[in-house]
């Protein structure tokens, strides 16, 4: 199944019968990851992001049983222009239009919406702390606002008394750092 | 066989992307990227997955602007105010992950930098911060103990500030606290 196509998976939810539930989790598995990261870097929290992600979910599920993507070959680019609407929807109305994205969703796909795991598994927040704590002090404040704080660069640079190229390069340097750290507290990829 | 991904995003580009600092169409090329290329996708799962957690990851020492941010996200806190010299005993909300401890009273006018470090009270050292950030006025520093650091350190805990001028440091103030949840020896 992991070796399939997306348009094959597609047809194969839209077939029904044996191999649809196994098709339809695993276009969760390779979309709703991608869906929460377009809601992280728009919509700046993770909750946010994996309520985006389920409704993303949600909405292409139903469209793809019902035969209302056009192009199977392109779903990829289906679920970005669903992720794109259900952005802008949740922006601009919230709560509102929560539950008008699930009234779109004809049949619940609840059980078929499993998140995966996170790159380094469930304690992540938890290393991730521990991490961020043994870095050097300008890195941690940087991270922190740009990530926790959602600030700009141009504000951060303003709050620092940096040049905001300065920002990005620590940022960089700081990320990478958190990467390396994470990867040697186990990594089980 | 799968192909190999000829599209050469670089770590630096799936960094700015997430902070916001790629101009509208390199962001939106990006975007296209991880839903139609599998390593692309796999790519921004990594780094995607470091944001996340920095999003939700409070630091051990918080400047006072995170602790009013954590406030206005509703996080369920205990707050223990302590004066130099003090010694207490302190818990965790239930149900909450946070107990902060507000460490004021130390003279901090004048400084280059702050310091914070961490001992048993027998004097066995625990750790140690620097250049934290601190409240030059309220002469504060604030501490976000955290449930799962009962795994890494003892229940009682000495924290000493050390003000930096130049060269020089000098500890100003010290308060201990015994974490009445950890477990911890």
């Amino acid at each position: 199944m992991q070796d399939s196509d997306n348009a094959e998976l597609a047809s194969r939810v839209q077939a029904g019968g044996a191999l649809a539930a196994a098709a339809e989790a695993e276009l969760c598995r390779r979309f709703w990851q991608r869906a929460r990261l377009y809601g992280l870097r728009h919509l700046r929290g993770v909750t946010e992001a994996e309520d985006l992600a389920q409704q993303v979910m949600e909405v292409t599920l139903s469209a793809v049983r019902s035969g209302r993507v056009d192009d199977l070959a392109l779903l990829d680019r289906y679920v970005l222009g669903v992720c794109r609407n259900v952005a802008h929807s949740l922006r601009r109305s919230g709560e509102r239009t929560r539950r008008a994205v699930q009234r779109l969703a004809l049949e619940p796909t609840l059980d078929a919406v499993q998140p995966p795991e996170p790159p380094w598994g469930a304690h992540s927040v938890e290393r991730l702390t521990l991490c961020l704590s043994a870095l050097p002090a300008r890195e941690q404040r940087i991270v922190q606002l740009s990530f926790y704080e959602w600030k700009s660069t141009g504000e951060i640079a303003e709050l620092l008394g940096v040049a905001s190229g300065n920002v990005r390069v620590i940022r960089h340097r700081a990320l990478r750092r958190l990467r390396t750290c994470m990867d040697l507290n186990g990594d089980p990829r | 066989m799968t192909a190999p991904c000829t599209h050469a995003v670089t770590a630096e580009s799936w960094i700015d992307f997430f902070a916001g600092d790629l101009e509208e169409e390199s962001s939106q090329r990006l975007e296209q990227l991880m839903f139609e290329c599998a390593q692309c996708a796999a790519d921004a799962e990594r780094w995607g997955a470091i944001v996340g957690a920095a999003t939700l990851a409070i630091p051990p020492v918080i400047s006072s602007e995170t602790f009013r941010t954590l406030q206005g996200r509703g996080e369920l806190m205990t707050e223990n105010v302590m004066q130099p010299g003090d010694d207490r005993r302190a818990s965790f909300p239930e149900g909450g992950r946070l107990l902060i401890h507000r460490l004021q009273g130390a003279a901090l006018e004048g400084v280059d930098r702050v310091n914070l470090t961490l001992s048993t009270p027998s004097g066995s050292p625990l750790g140690r911060f620097e250049d934290v950030p601190f409240d030059r006025e309220c002469g504060e520093v604030i501490v976000a103990c955290q449930r799962h650091f009962g795994e890494s350190f003892p229940r009682e805990i000495v924290f000493e500030i050390e003000r930096c001028v130049a060269d020089q440091a000098e500890v100003v103030a010290a308060y201990t606290v015994d974490h009445v949840d950890w477990a911890g020896a």
